[in-house]
């Protein structure tokens, strides 16, 4: 297997988690849909850390860089900051800023100078999975805003 | 020579989804958008559409192959690609009787689908300016007992129709289709995640999907088979004649799958955007065709930005009914100008004009002659209905698989399918020799006894 289908098989195996915790909530529904959705916001909130951390193993003499090392760090901070928003019960703008910050980071990574030179099957796959985490969040929030079934009506 | 010939004054189809989206258009209908999910969320749900996807498998995608490399081989209409499939494995020419039925199905569909795809057509109208003062059946009443109304959008609809057909296979269907049925899947998308965020979701995902094996008896399964055969316009001459278009590089299997399954997807989708509102509103999900024009309204009537949901809606079913309509317009036409009788304008202009003129009699079976019956117990309409749906389609798709299946000689079907996994070969093989003519023969013989 060549090193682009290593990645995209492991970026589909880790997007399963997303769309299996978007479904599950209007298929059960109450507390597990709930339930759900929490879990859902806080494995976005490790990936996205876990995003935030790779700009800091990017090639350090490409252009822009050491802007790139802080936009990084801003990216880790948004993911534990959604688990703090989890604690108060935030979970539609923890949703929200899911939805911003997965899409948002496919659009810092595709500017980045060395994006450029990626092989085209990653970069469709980049942009896939991030159309595809974004649904998943966007999925949720139908749910959590939906007045049928939102678990705090 | 003579096929390339023939190919050259119809045109083909550019690029490989153009085909795609046309069958889909042609498969996608009416009856999918209110027949399938109501027959879904009543006979098992989940276990429904498990059994419905198993005759899929069996019984439409191997006739929608044999219907497809029939058309291919000839390049032709209907009528002559079975005289030239028939001929080339020395069988009696007397098949192309298979594609003159489908050709005469199509008109008699036509001319009451346009009655009812000019209802919808009016329905965008009402549901922009319906304030909900006058209640949704009243509404009905009102459009359904003007013969004048009814004729106008009748007539619009034809026209719109005609026009496309007679602009020829790449100018107007092949360009016709690569608007709509984007345009069908974006409002179909639209009214989902509208459904998902104001509708009762959640009880219309277990409606439609939840599955209840108490709820299956032999009747499900013939539903299933039904709703399999009929969804993907099979029978009729529809997917012979596109698939005369298709160009020789393009695989049949994989096509048919996709347009299989968009077909599915589509239905599906549907449910999940009619039932979360229907649910939402307590109103009933067992109304068929008065599920849109009665309860549907009802609904937009209640909801907030009505007016504006309401009308995206009655333009998706709009646009679902034109995309299978010059399906069924499409079969004639090719055959007479193929055959040199007329231009494909003036073929389009004259089998159109025939088919208003039937439709007419379709409207009148509303209003003043709801008491005429042409067949007995059967007013103008059922009666094009009861021939079409119920004769000409079921005997078309089982001569279909007969004939391909039983005469058709088999380099002919290897020289169309092409490079295909033998054991995947060997099972179409299968579906379509024994299966398929026996699972419709059944459709046919259920709707009589």
């Amino acid at each position: 297997m060549n090193i682009n289908t290593i990645k995209s098989t492991y970026g589909y195996l880790g997007f399963t988690p997303f769309a299996l915790l978007s479904i599950i909530p209007w298929i059960t529904g109450g507390h597990i849909g709930q339930t759900a959705i929490i879990f859902q916001i806080a494995y976005g909130s490790i990936i996205l850390t876990f995003l935030g951390g790779i700009s800091w193993g990017w090639r350090d003499d490409q252009p822009q860089q050491k802007k790139n090392l802080s936009i990084g760090i801003l990216y880790s901070l948004v993911g534990c900051s959604m688990l703090i928003l989890i604690y108060f019960n935030l979970i539609l703008l923890a949703l929200l800023i899911s939805v911003i910050s997965f899409q948002s980071f496919y659009y810092f990574e595709k500017s980045t100078h060395d994006f450029k030179y990626k092989h085209e099957d990653y970069k469709k796959f980049r942009r896939m999975l991030s159309l595809l985490v974004a649904i998943s969040f966007l999925i949720s929030m139908a749910y959590w805003i939906n007045p049928y079934s939102n678990p705090l009506n | 020579m003579e096929i390339q010939k023939q190919l050259k004054s119809h045109g083909a189809w550019i690029g490989k989804w153009t085909f795609i989206l046309a069958a889909t258009g042609s498969a996608v209908g009416l009856g999918n958008i209110w027949g399938f999910p109501y027959k879904a969320g009543t006979n098992g749900g989940g276990a429904f559409v498990l059994i419905y996807l198993g005759c899929i498998l069996i019984i439409g995608l191997p006739i929608m192959i044999s219907e497809i490399i029939i058309g291919r081989k000839a390049g032709n209409s209907p009528i002559n690609a079975m005289k030239n499939a028939a001929l080339e494995s020395k069988s009696s020419s007397a098949w192309q009787i298979v594609g003159w039925s489908g050709i005469f199905a199509g008109i008699l569909i036509l001319s009451f689908y346009s009655v009812i795809a000019g209802i919808c057509l009016n329905y965008i109208f009402i549901a922009a300016s319906s304030s909900g003062a006058v209640s949704s059946p009243d509404q009905f009443s009102s459009v359904i007992s003007s013969p004048v109304n009814l004729i106008f959008w009748h007539t619009l609809f034809i026209v719109m129709t005609a026009l496309i057909v007679s602009a020829g296979i790449k100018d107007g269907i092949g360009r016709m289709v690569k608007i709509l049925m984007p345009m069908l899947g974006f409002l179909m998308i639209f009214m989902v995640v509208y459904s998902m965020i104001n509708g009762d979701f959640t009880k219309a995902i277990s409606f439609l999907f939840a599955p209840d094996f108490s709820n299956v008896t032999s009747d499900t399964l013939l539903q299933a088979m039904g709703q399999a055969f009929f969804s993907l316009s099979l029978g009729m001459g529809s997917i012979m004649a596109y698939g005369a278009y298709m160009p020789k590089d393009q695989q049949v299997v994989s096509s048919s799958f996709t347009v299989a399954s968009l077909d599915t997807l589509i239905a599906m989708l549907a449910g999940l955007a009619i039932f979360p509102i229907i649910f939402a509103f307590n109103l009933e999900p067992n109304s068929g065709p008065g599920l849109v024009f009665v309860s549907m309204l009802s609904a937009f009537n209640q909801m907030q930005f009505g007016q504006f949901i309401g009308p995206l809606f009655f333009i998706l079913l709009s646009v679902a009914a034109l995309s299978s309509s010059i399906s069924l317009l499409e079969p004639g036409v090719a055959y007479l100008s193929e055959e040199g009788i007329l231009s494909r304008k003036r073929s389009a202009q004259i089998i159109s004009f025939f088919i208003w003129i039937l439709g007419i009699g379709s409207a009148l079976s509303f209003n003043v002659w709801s008491d005429v019956d042409i067949i007995p117990d059967k007013n103008f309409l059922d009666s094009m209905d009861f021939i079409a749906n119920q004769i000409l389609l079921p005997l078309g798709g089982m001569l279909i698989a007969i004939f391909v299946g039983w005469f058709m000689k088999e380099s002919l079907i290897r020289d169309e399918i092409g490079q295909t996994n033998n054991a995947l070969y060997l099972m179409w093989r299968f579906f379509v020799k024994f299966i398929a003519p026996l699972c419709v023969g059944y459709i046919f013989y259920r709707q009589f006894f």
